[in-house]
């Protein structure tokens, strides 16, 4: 992906390690997500999809391929 | 044949497998941003990580390895066969000029559309944060420096904020010929 492309479309500098020293990161994220209600969004939305159940179909696959994967190994 | 014991390595990273499918199904949901397609990644990301089981090793971070094979395949895929809605600043921007909230707090469902609004390795960047992965793992991840992930991170979230604070508001007309003078002090 190149990043050139994105830089124009927000309007900020070039991506340099240097230029970030100023850029008011959180030290941790517990610090950022109190005070941040975006943060505390994105965090939801993760684990809105984190906390589904697991559809069936990925315990199938997981089956089939190790089901595959046992009958190679009984044919060598 | 490898003997398959409750401790065996196979059966380990079987259950490392199902253990890490919520997470990824969160994470290639954020990037694609749609529930079929972001199954369909996370099961190819499964397939790939059995297929290369070998080359993880053991003790090093599974969580980072298998997001790594998820983004890649997600790239390879996006690219070949365009599956993914490529980012459009054009369309973002129009995006930009709707009042996505009507009142003051965050609604999930405009966060959401928010966060499909950013080019992908910036939308990328910002859902790792909410992984849990510190910035090294990210970057580890993304296949970038650091300080590239902070910076994508921070664009992002400067992006996502101007999307759900909505356009500024206008300012008011100025009447023509309206005095500056305060009532009374003429």
């Amino acid at each position: 992906m190149d990043d050139d492309m994105t830089e124009d479309s927000v309007g900020i500098g070039p991506e340099k390690e240097e230029d970030m020293k100023s850029f008011p990161l959180p030290t941790t994220v517990d610090r950022r997500r109190s005070s941040d209600p975006i943060a505390a969004g994105l965090k939801r939305l993760w684990v809105d999809v984190e906390s589904e159940p697991v559809p069936e179909e990925f315990f199938s696959l997981l089956d089939f391929i190790e089901n595959s994967r046992s009958s190679a190994e009984k044919d060598r | 044949m490898t003997e398959k014991t409750p401790s065996s390595p196979a059966v380990q990273f079987r259950k490392d497998l199902v253990a890490i499918i919520p997470s990824l199904r969160a994470f290639a949901r954020g990037l694609c941003g749609n529930r079929d397609l972001a199954d369909d990644l996370a099961q190819e990301a499964l397939t790939k990580a059995w297929a290369a089981q070998d080359s993880f090793k053991p003790g090093t971070n599974f969580r980072a390895w298998m997001f790594r094979i998820l983004r890649n395949h997600f790239y390879t895929t996006a690219t070949v066969q365009k599956r993914y809605v490529a980012y459009d600043p054009e369309i973002a921007e129009r995006v930009l000029t709707v009042q996505p909230n009507q009142g003051g707090e965050i609604v999930l469902e405009d966060l959401r559309r928010g966060l499909q609004t950013l080019p992908v390795e910036q939308r990328e960047a910002l859902i790792l944060v909410e992984a849990g992965l510190q910035w090294d793992e990210i970057a580890d991840v993304m296949g970038v420096p650091l300080g590239t992930v902070k910076s994508r991170i921070t664009r992002a979230r400067t992006a996502l904020k101007r999307y759900m604070d909505g356009p500024p508001d206008a300012p008011l007309p100025k009447k023509q010929g309206a005095s500056i003078s305060p009532v009374g002090v003429e």
